[in-house]
């Protein structure tokens, strides 16, 4: 019984974090259709950011705001200077922020070097779940996460600033012509998805070894996710992050790691043979 | 009647796509509360020259203005602002929003995320109302149309440009957008500009009708005169 629960709360944690770093990649990939190659480097400079004010002094949550806003704003200055410009082409998004990618890993090598480095979580209790001890900052990730997808489809279902970003994206020049600032959406939206980044980057950092090449580890699954779940709707990659990190986490831990990479794969082959949009293939979006 | 005062000037106007040049140094003004139709054959520059006021197409030559304001050069959505509205061919609704939220987008670009819908347009299109829960995507051809015009209007323009308004559309729904559209002329002193196929339409529309070819103006006349001389009128569309 103990054994099972810990399965279902590693594979929980390990879903809600797939999700919780998707989430960025997801609003910039399915609303804006650019596959941010750097969206690695944003997780990474979010945890640098916490792992620098911590060293510094600063508390852990005001080092958590201070790395989500400093992500949001590089993300800000990312698409300015040259998402813009290249909206629409589509492999030119890829290399771009690719090139991106590297510029940000090898600044980061630059300055604190190709190390590792660590810091502590705010709180290191255990906490009593129906009798099998649970350390709370896991469960603290996993609220942060469910927090970051709720608050996110609030933000774009039910919201003013939601509908008009919604309609920016459906149709750019109707929206334009209706008198919507279609340029500050676009930088409001592709901000907002670096600051997920960052937060992600932060919220893992304590958990996780702090070192120039941490970000890959979890972009591939979000890719995955994406391309499981559909990027066309907001809940198809929580879905696909859902089917990938239960299958991953509860393969891994019955069998073995090698045999979750194979089993992931297969099944993220096999659902794009079938469902080439996505589990959830959304209708109309052009 | 006193003659009012010019609200749009559109002053020497080359604009085209690409390399090849579609307006050809076009020029005329439109007064205030007025209503103009934009006749002519396919291909002859009537879209053009809506989209090319509206900011989707960059002038490249000749001024365009508007209540005293420059509006050539501007974004489309400065020109929104400023109190033109655009409803393209093809109606152009969100498909997969909600006529209610369709109808919100109109009024939030011009007055900002705080806005609602004001009230008269479920007054004018009672349709609307009634299927406001429902997704643009659904409505009848006609029923899209009105929410394209309802949009537009909920932005409280001055000027509205009209874009084939009555394709697609059976006779029936034509005569009622007609009414509509000329009713927002007379009693609420809107300005609008027509492109239209549909001669029938523009004459019950409009006040004037511009005639265009190859990017230019070549004639213009009252409706009331064409209406008594349709020699005239299949003169200028060369039918």
């Amino acid at each position: 019984m103990d054994q099972a629960l810990l399965l279902l709360l590693d594979a929980a944690n390990y879903v809600l974090v797939i999700v919780l770093v998707a989430m960025g990649l997801v609003i910039v990939f399915g609303l804006m259709r650019v596959i941010n190659m750097a969206h690695g480097e944003l997780f990474l400079l979010g945890a640098y950011t916490l792992v620098m004010l911590q060293q510094a002094g600063v508390s852990y949550w005001l080092g958590l705001v201070a790395a989500t806003v400093f992500v949001g704003l590089v993300g800000l200055l990312m698409e300015e200077l040259v998402i813009r410009h290249i909206y629409h082409r589509f492999l030119d998004t890829i290399l771009a922020t690719w090139g991106l990618s590297i510029a940000i890993k090898q600044a980061v090598v630059l300055i604190f070097g190709p190390g590792a480095q660590s810091t502590t979580a705010p709180f290191t209790a255990q906490i009593d779940l129906f009798g099998t001890p649970y350390p709370a900052y896991r469960l603290f990730i996993m609220g942060v996460a469910l927090l970051v997808v709720g608050g996110t489809f609030y933000l774009f279902f039910r919201t003013r600033f939601g509908l008009a970003a919604r309609a920016v994206i459906a149709n750019r020049n109707t929206a334009a012509c209706l008198g919507i600032p279609t340029r500050a959406f676009d930088r409001a939206t592709f901000a907002y998805g670096a600051a997920l980044a960052g937060l992600a980057g932060a919220v893992m950092a304590p958990i996780m070894s702090v070192d120039p090449q941490m970000g890959l580890g979890f972009l591939i699954p979000a890719f995955l996710a994406i391309l499981v779940g559909g990027a066309g709707h907001l809940g198809g990659p929580v879905l696909g992050a859902g089917l990938i990190g239960a299958t991953d986490s509860v393969t891994a831990s019955l069998w073995s790691p090698v045999l979750a990479q194979v089993v992931v794969f297969t099944m993220a082959v096999v659902a794009i043979r079938l469902f080439p949009g996505g589990l959830l293939k959304s209708g109309g979006r052009r | 009647m006193m003659p009012k005062a010019t609200v749009l000037e559109i002053d020497g106007l080359e604009s085209g796509y690409g390399g090849s040049l579609v307006l050809r140094g076009l020029s005329f003004a439109v007064a205030e509360g007025e209503s103009v139709a934009l006749l002519g054959r396919n291909g002859m520059g009537k879209t053009t020259l809506l989209r090319a006021i509206m900011g989707l197409l960059p002038a490249r030559r000749g001024e365009v203005r508007f209540a005293g304001q420059r509006l050539d050069g501007r974004r489309p959505e400065q020109i929104a602002k400023a109190g033109i509205a655009f409803v393209p061919q093809g109606r152009e609704i969100f498909a997969d929003l909600s006529v209610e939220e369709n109808l919100l987008l109109g009024a939030m670009g011009r007055a900002g995320l705080g806005a609602a819908v004001p009230e008269e347009i479920y007054g004018r299109f009672p349709i609307l109302k009634e299927r406001r829960r429902q997704r643009g995507g659904t409505l009848s051809g006609g029923q899209q149309q009105q929410l394209a015009i309802g949009r537009a209007l909920a932005g409280r323009p001055r000027l509205l440009l009209l874009d084939e308004p009555s394709e697609g559309l059976q006779p029936s729904i034509v005569q009622e957008v007609a009414k509509a559209l000329r009713r927002e002329v007379s009693a609420e002193g809107l300005t609008l500009i027509t492109v239209e196929q549909n001669v029938d339409l523009a004459l019950r529309v409009a006040d004037r009708c511009l005639f265009l070819e190859n990017g230019d103006l070549v004639a213009e006349a009252p409706s009331a005169v064409l209406r008594q001389n349709p020699a005239l009128l299949h003169k200028h569309l060369a039918i």
